[in-house]
């Protein structure tokens, strides 16, 4: 890592801010109640005490005891740290029974500060918040000796987080902010379609890279989550590795050996088609194959989804007990696409799977404008993609559609089914074919499945001429075909009696024609002859005359 | 510390990297001696040699006056009371009913003087 970041504690704030906090000067966190600044700081002293370097909290509106009980919850440790001496929390909440007679001087909160931190030996100091450190006296705007503070804190080379409250902005704060910080992140929460969602900013980072967009979060148990961007510089590495769908004949239309590892599928249909089969079938062959996998169902309770799938032959039990699987179900209306975002890759991160399934993807795409859920969708999809997993989205088409997806996002994945159910002779039958795979000899042929007590087969395909055929009118198609063939058979054979009859008759006519040509022929060439020798007597007379005559 | 039951008890801390402090804890003491009805102790205490107290008592300023009454209340005042008109503000919020009555001459007779002083 940089020299002059320190880690904030949060993988993705790391990577917004390049590195993490500035280390030379303070980091300001400004933001509105409830956006979540104490636990941005007890995230960054927790990342340090992970790397054993003491830390110092100066705590302006929680307890000491609540803070340290706030990150025993979070899991940080809080009370151990403490009690070994590696974290200092002092208390200055304002003392609202004090009356101000006179004129005074600020010097025993860097004395109380310094102090605190010399003795424990810290290089990291928190505080939280600014604002209140100074209520007790009346002023709620930071005076000359705050900035006296950051002084002293950037000569001695403490990394440090201060908080604010974003409430109101004064002259004095924005003067803070230009002079005294080098990091200003914004914290603030919006409130859309009833649903709030945490959102994060860095307004200003000193001499660094940063990432400038509004970056949504989301507190979870461990205390805060990001929605990472790092995958969107597409970094993820050539796959070469396929991974069988589990069903042969799906597997050949997408060029012989399954799907790219690691890549991302999506299936796509109406309600009823099919697409939870599939996606689990997917699954299942990854679990079958002692690969760990992640289910989040945004329809279905676990209990229900378990039901379902093991009427199809799909038995996933055993692989919850082993814990390979781990199926999350909640409904989509519970909170913000970014917050289910952000409990899936918290998930996958904890898990790690080679496969997750979102079903359906559909169901968060209702929760922003479309344009925002692609943002976010490409950032999730390319997320996973970097972390190797393969993703299954499944997407439930409106019975009003034209089985077209919806969803904007089916540019982003790699390999795009689509499932169908056809109505004809008064059966609904099922279709798939795969609309894209990237990077595969794609069958370009529609073929026609069924759903039965082993899950998903693939028909045999009509193979007569014509166009394709399915269900009860294939069987039937069958028939008559084989019935015109029989026929055509029988036809065949009556041409080619017709023929070799016709071949005899041409025969026996020729010989009788060649016979009497040939009598005929004896015959003229009889009198051919007899004409020759009655020729040859008639010059023999002559001669005979002749002498005679003269 | 004798008990103080009887009278107050103040805790004056200064920090004497700040010119003014010594003086700050001498005209508080003479302020006392004239003001009060009772007997009094005053604690100075020297912020830079106890960083500890700072910790504990939870001071972020001053000179910070910590006073406990006969009747054991506490009271704290921030900033500079030797100025004659805010000791008698301060002093004014701690002293009881009957020491008020007591003191009420007194304290017009300061006021007197204070004024008459900058006639």
């Amino acid at each position: 890592m940089d020299k002059l970041k320190i880690t904030s504690g949060l993988k993705g704030l790391d990577t917004i801010l390049h590195g993490g906090y500035p280390v030379a000067s303070p980091t300001l966190i400004k933001g509105g109640p409830g956006t979540g600044k104490t636990v941005y700081s007890l995230n960054f002293v927790n990342a340090q005490l992970q790397q054993e370097r003491s830390s110092v909290i100066a705590t302006c509106d929680e307890s000491p005891e609540r803070l340290v009980r706030y990150m025993d919850e979070f899991g940080m440790e809080g009370s151990k740290r403490l009690a070994s001496g590696q974290l200092v929390i002092l208390d200055f909440r304002p003392n609202l029974d004090e009356t101000v007679v006179g004129e005074y001087d600020l010097s025993p909160i860097l004395l109380r500060i310094s102090h605190a931190i010399e003795s424990s030996d810290s290089k990291v100091l928190v505080i939280d918040s600014l604002q209140n450190l100074l209520l007790g006296l009346g002023i709620t705007e930071p005076r000359k000796e705050i900035l006296e503070l950051f002084d002293w804190i950037r000569e001695k080379g403490i990394a440090t987080l201060v908080t604010m409250s974003a409430s109101q902005t004064s002259l004095q704060q924005s003067l803070l902010e230009e002079y005294a910080v080098d990091c200003v992140i914004h914290l603030e929460q919006v409130l859309t379609n009833q649903l709030m969602t945490r959102y994060l900013r860095v307004v200003k980072l000193r001499g660094s890279a940063h990432g400038s967009n509004s970056y949504p979060f989301s507190l979870t148990q461990n205390g805060v989550s990001l929605l990472p961007i790092t995958a969107t510089r597409l970094e993820s590495g050539e796959r070469v590795v396929r991974t069988s769908t589990g069903i042969p004949r799906i597997d050949s239309m997408l060029g012989g050996e399954g799907y790219y590892t690691g890549s991302s599928l999506m299936i796509s249909g109406r309600s009823g088609s099919g697409k939870t089969i599939l996606a689990s079938t997917l699954m299942n062959q990854v679990l079958q194959q002692g690969q760990k996998a992640v289910l989040v169902s945004f329809e279905e309770s676990e209990s229900d989804l378990r039901r379902n799938l093991k009427s199809v032959g799909l038995d996933l039990a055993g692989f919850s007990s082993n814990g390979q699987l781990v199926i999350h179900s909640g409904r989509a209306i519970e909170m913000g696409l970014e917050d289910h975002l952000i409990n899936t890759i918290d998930l996958v991160e904890q898990e790690s799977p080679a496969l997750l399934v979102l079903d359906p993807v559909s169901a968060l795409i209702d929760m922003g404008s479309s344009q925002m859920v692609k943002m976010l969708m490409i950032r999730f999809i390319s997320y996973i993609k970097a972390l190797g997993t393969t993703l299954v989205l499944t997407e439930l088409l409106p019975d009003s559609s034209d089985d077209y997806s919806e969803l904007a996002i089916s540019s982003l994945v790699d390999t795009w089914f689509r499932l169908r159910q056809v109505e004809s002779n008064g059966e609904l039958n099922r279709l798939i074919n795969v609309v894209k795979s990237r990077g595969s000899k794609t069958s370009n042929q529609v073929k026609e499945f069924t759903i039965g007590d082993q899950g998903i087969a693939l028909e045999d395909p009509y193979i007569g001429e014509g166009e394709l055929v399915v269900g009860s009118a294939k069987i039937s198609r069958i028939k008559q075909d084989q019935e015109n063939a029989e026929r055509k058979r029988y036809e065949l054979e009556q041409i080619e009696q017709a023929l070799s009859t016709l071949q005899a008759a041409y025969e026996s006519r020729q010989r009788v024609l060649g016979a009497e040509f040939e009598n005929e022929k004896r015959d003229l060439m009889r009198k051919i002859d007899e004409l020759k020798r009655q020729a040859a007597q008639v010059v023999e007379k002559r001669d005979v005359m002749q002498d005679l005559r003269y | 510390m004798s008990s103080i039951d009887d009278h107050y008890h103040l805790v004056l801390y200064i920090d004497t990297a700040k010119p003014r402090s010594f003086d700050i804890s001498h005209r508080l003491r003479q302020l006392c001696k004239r003001h009060l009805s009772k007997s009094f102790t005053l604690e100075v205490i020297d912020l830079r040699k106890e960083p500890a107290l700072l910790e504990q008592r939870r001071i972020i300023a001053v000179p910070t006056l910590d006073v406990t009454t006969p009747q054991s209340q506490k009271h704290r005042f921030v900033g500079d009371l030797t100025a004659s008109k805010s000791f008698i503000v301060a002093t004014g919020m701690f002293l009881n009913a009957e020491n008020m009555q007591q003191n009420a001459t007194k304290m017009k007779q300061n006021i007197i003087n204070y004024k008459s002083k900058f006639k």
